[in-house]
């Protein structure tokens, strides 16, 4: 019964508007379905992100989806902006999605409709291969744009000594001192919502506006939308998404690591580190050549190089002392064969890195990407490198840390050049732990995902089997204006 | 009337009666509030909808601190007007009278749901503030059926209202009594700032207040300052009681439903397997602790955390100190110290980690009702932890952050105070002797009482502390912390920290 008596006030409510700056979101049908719904969310997410950061509140849904009734679909640029200027918006969106080659691209295109706001005035595309990445990279780049823009808060009324302002919390205000584009400050007393009572500096007169200082905290919401744009593009270049083979990859990939690797290097080494990648269960394995060709003959310059460098004299296996065979020479020979699982270890993530390219599928633990590199370079040389799919810095690191770890061996008993062998050692490994942490992976794919708004025009080709089995080539051109 | 007529009639008298008994007795009615769920874009989530809903009515309406509307009702109505703006739904809160509305918004993103909630608060002080915002990250990896969701829904109704009642205040107004005194409308004690509100303003304008002092109340009467206070002024009473309540009956709820009734018998088990555990700990722990239930954070951090504590253990017990007799060789403290130590953590340390590895995965799947937990949630049993090993407590409660901070305090100030204690063995090649260097007794007993000062502390504290058993992360995207610039008017610059949380 209560609650059919608050009935009423449902509808008052519903009636209720607050002076405060506003935008209305167009956004049009699309003839398939698919981009039709996404062009749906895309305006509820948009309209979402406006409300989150305080600037500008949406018209609501219900209001632009009735007003975009009475336009006509072949409707141009003067009619939305009419429309806008009935639902009483300062400014108008349209949000829209259409594929381009192998991407699908999302435009947002806004317009001032209020003279306040002529430097708001842009177009921003972002491109995607993940459908619902392109509504959080729209959102995205929505906060990124909010990042500069002050509160510009109505001066409603004055009450004695106090104004009563048009921007309370939704904007960012609480109870305190701010500053403004007089000089003065503002004093804010009383908070509501929508409004404040402030002491306001001597020019300010009602009817007029004040910008305040204090700008919308844009960053958390922007970690937040990374963050669903990371968890998408995982869900969809994971390993487990990618039609691979079997369940628990992360499982598959520290068994690679730790057993099946060592074990078919034991039996083919070089080679046996690309036939492991299959037990991630790729639908297709490719050999990177170059790398079993120079894992190869690193495997070989553990067994030879003591032999190299003694002219082939001293006995072939370490711990067996002969007349040539010095105390630093066997020290070296233990090293190097004692670091064979090592090297095995990293031809195994070398070959890794490539198949994860080739594929277009991401490594295990990818949600947590810095800190999995992080531990693979701590326990391997360069190991973070190659996980994040830079090769060629991977085995740079691996080669100094085990020239300098090798080195210290070598002059175990000159405490000197140990002591200068184990700082470069120390700083080298640092430095490879810090690039291995901060550095971007160098996944395409992932890195598409990860882009802001596109530049002004980008081309995109692709070619893929049609239904008849032919196949089909797609060239895409897209210009931002 | 027949039999069964009356006795179907008793208990909705019944309910009347008592309904007309609390009317009559309760001098205030508890705000009103609002509650709508305003989104929920999947089926498993509409399922959680109803489920949420009725666990927020049934906690406010138990409490007795907040009268809920009918939110099923209340979600159409304001779905079918399009009232689903902030603008809207304060409008409408201030028309119906309604004191506190909360909003919940559901989000499924397959392995987890997000669930946000935002409550506003409709009269003084807060006239459409956000009183409180929480955001939630619900894992969805398991096995879920509806008295799971019942169950994830009371516990997240319970802690946000929980929270919200400790920051949620009400106007208390000073009116005249019977004998010509000014009185509260509720009976409080104790000693609150005193407002006074501005007129009454057009409506949906902001109304100002401001402080005019402090006043002593005495069950609901002024008593000072007498002179000052008018009828109007109002002070802020909070919930802070009813709040620490709740979040009780939340926490004691969820135990009784996901772990096992303490008994004294677990304990007697982990003091039997203490000794085996510890000793297995570095094979056991990593596979069948972290591997097996891909707890990977566990397994990066156990290899870490370790690896200076197996070092030393190895080395301790491999390097026998007596051989440095055999040997005639001078013996270094830190070689029996070593020994030492590394008996200790053979025989007893290493069951921090063994405990870490185990409760984490089973708290974890407490924490998403997967099952009840046989064995956890002992507080005899954490203290016993927590006093023969280093943060074994602590790792038994689900706290990994406090765990590996005693573990490594315990076992260095342990692993200093032993080596202080060992003086070093000097032989003398000339007399052919061992001579024995002085131990700086004063470094060694100061290394001592801190060693046991923190075991004492590690002891209450993993008696008190609460196990970790909430579900879900909650997500403070608000927070931020960051340097800032400023340009100021005299075309310098001003350098600073800048805090924010955002609504």
């Amino acid at each position: 019964m209560l609650i059919t008596l608050l009935l009423p006030s449902v509808r008052a409510g519903a009636a209720t508007e607050t002076e405060v700056d506003s935008i209305a979101v167009f956004s049009f049908g699309h003839t398939s379905i698919q981009y039709n719904a996404l062009s749906l969310k895309m305006r509820r997410d948009v309209m979402d992100t406006f409300s989150r950061l305080g600037r500008f509140m949406p018209v609501s849904e219900e209001r632009v989806q009735k007003a975009l009734e009475d336009i006509p679909e072949s409707a141009g640029e003067d009619a939305l902006r009419s429309t806008a200027e009935k639902l009483g918006a300062d400014l108008y969106a349209v949000v829209s999605v259409l594929p381009v080659g192998n991407y699908t691209v999302g435009t947002i295109v806004i317009n001032p409709v209020s003279d306040r706001f002529k430097n708001m005035k842009r177009a921003i595309s972002v491109r995607s291969m993940v459908l619902m990445n392109v509504p959080l990279k729209i959102m995205r780049e929505i906060a990124l744009l909010h990042g500069d823009l002050p509160i510009q808060a109505a001066v409603i009324d004055k009450k004695d000594d106090l104004f009563l302002l048009g921007a309370g919390q939704w904007q960012g205000l609480s109870p305190g001192r701010y500053r403004t584009d007089r000089g003065d400050p503002v004093i804010i007393h009383t908070c509501g919502r929508f409004q404040s009572l402030a002491s306001l500096p001597i020019t300010a007169a009602p009817g007029g506006r004040i910008v305040i200082r204090s700008y919308p905290s844009v960053k958390g919401i922007v970690r937040e939308i990374r963050e669903r744009i990371d968890y998408n593009t995982n869900y969809k270049y994971g390993i487990s998404s990618s039609g691979a083979q079997g369940t628990d990859h992360e499982k598959k990939f520290a068994q690679g690591i730790c057993l099946i690797n060592p074990g078919a290097n034991a039996c083919i080494p070089g080679y046996g580190s690309f036939l492991s990648t299959s037990y991630l269960g790729f639908r297709q394995t490719t050999p990177s050549i170059p790398g079993i060709v120079f894992s190869s003959l690193l495997i070989v310059t553990h067994f030879l190089l003591p032999e190299y460098m003694t002219g082939f004299k001293i006995n072939f296996f370490p711990g067996v002392m002969d007349r040539d065979k010095t105390r630093d020479m066997n020290n070296l020979q233990i090293f190097l064969w004692s670091t064979l699982p090592v090297t095995a270890s990293v031809a195994y993530l070398d070959q890794l890195a490539h198949q994860f390219t080739a594929n277009n599928v991401l490594p295990p633990f990818f949600m947590n990407r810095n800190e999995a590199a992080l531990v693979l370079s701590t326990l391997i040389p360069g190991g973070g490198l190659f996980y994040k799919g830079h090769r060629l810095p991977g085995w740079s690191f691996y080669l100094s840390e085990m020239f300098l770890a090798g080195f210290c061996v070598y002059t175990k008993d000159d405490h000197k050049k140990v002591m200068w062998g184990g700082i470069t050692l120390g700083a080298v490994k640092f430095i490879e732990l810090v690039t291995a942490y901060f550095c971007k992976p160098s996944f395409f794919f992932f890195n598409l995902e990860q882009e802001g708004a596109i530049s002004q025009a980008s081309l995109s080709l692709n070619i893929e089997p049609s239904v008849s089995g032919e196949p089909l080539y797609r060239v895409g051109m897209s210009l931002r204006y | 009337m027949s039999a069964p007529g009356r006795l179907l009639l008793t208990p909705a008298l019944l309910a009347t009666c008592l309904l007309f008994a609390r009317g009559t007795a309760g001098a205030v009615e508890p705000p009103l509030a609002a509650i709508a769920v305003l989104k929920a874009n999947s089926p498993r989530s509409l399922a959680l909808v109803t489920a949420f809903e009725a666990s927020m009515v049934r906690i406010m309406q138990n409490s007795g601190v907040l009268r809920p509307l009918n939110p099923e009702l209340l979600r159409a109505e304001l779905i079918k007007f399009g009232c689903t703006g902030d603008q809207c739904i304060i409008g409408f809160a201030r028309d119906a009278g309604v004191s506190l509305f909360i909003r919940a918004e559901f989000d499924d993103s397959n392995d987890f749901i997000i669930l946000n909630l935002r409550a506003y608060g409709v009269d003084l002080p807060y006239q459409g503030r956000i009183v409180y915002h929480y955001t939630v990250r619900i894992p969805m990896v398991g096995k879920y059926g509806p008295s799971e969701f019942t169950s994830i829904t009371e516990e997240h109704a319970g802690m946000f209202l929980a929270k919200l009642l400790a920051r949620f205040q009400v106007p208390l107004y000073a009116e005249a009594d019977n004998e010509a005194c000014l009185r509260l409308t509720r009976e409080i004690s104790g000693s609150y700032p005193l407002y006074r509100p501005d007129p009454v303003p057009a409506r949906g304008e902001l109304r100002g207040f401001s402080r005019i002092g402090t006043a002593r109340i005495v069950k609901g009467r002024f008593v000072s300052p007498v002179e000052t206070v008018r009828a109007g002024d109002f002070v802020l009473a909070g919930f802070r009681t009813n709040a620490a309540a709740l979040d009780d009956y939340s926490y004691g709820r969820k135990r009784e439903t996901v772990l096992k009734k303490p008994a004294p018998l677990d304990t007697l088990y982990m003091l039997l397997l203490s000794g085996p555990a510890s000793a297995t700990m570095p094979i056991i722990a990593p596979l069948l602790g972290y591997y097996r239930p891909n707890d990977w954070q566990g397994l990066a951090l156990w290899m870490f955390n370790v690896a200076p504590y197996l070092y030393l253990e190895i080395n301790g017990l491999s390097n026998y100190w007596a051989n440095y007799y055999k040997k005639k060789r001078t013996r270094p403290r830190d070689v029996r110290a070593q020994y030492y130590f590394g008996l200790y953590t053979l025989c007893a340390g290493g069951v921090s980690l063994f405990a870490d590895a185990f409760s984490y995965s089973f708290l974890m799947q407490a924490s998403n009702f997967q099952g009840v937990q046989p064995f956890m949630g002992n507080p005899v049993t954490a203290a016993y932890l927590a006093l023969v090993a280093g943060g074994a407590g602590h790792f038994y409660r689900g706290r990994r952050f406090w765990g590996y901070l005693y573990y490594h305090t315990d076992n260095l100030l342990l692993y200093f105070t032993i080596r202080e204690f060992c003086p070093d063995k000097k032989y003398d090649p000339l007399t052919r002797s061992f001579h024995t260097v002085k131990v700086n007794r004063v470094r060694a007993f100061s290394l001592l009482s801190a060693a046991l000062c923190v075991k004492l502390a590690e002891v209450v504290h993993a008696i008190l502390i609460r196990d970790n058993i909430m579900n879900g992360d909650i997500i403070e995207e608000g927070y931020l912390l960051e340097p800032v610039i400023y340009s100021v008017e005299n075309a310098g610059m001003q350098y600073g920290l800048q805090y924010s949380y955002r609504w």
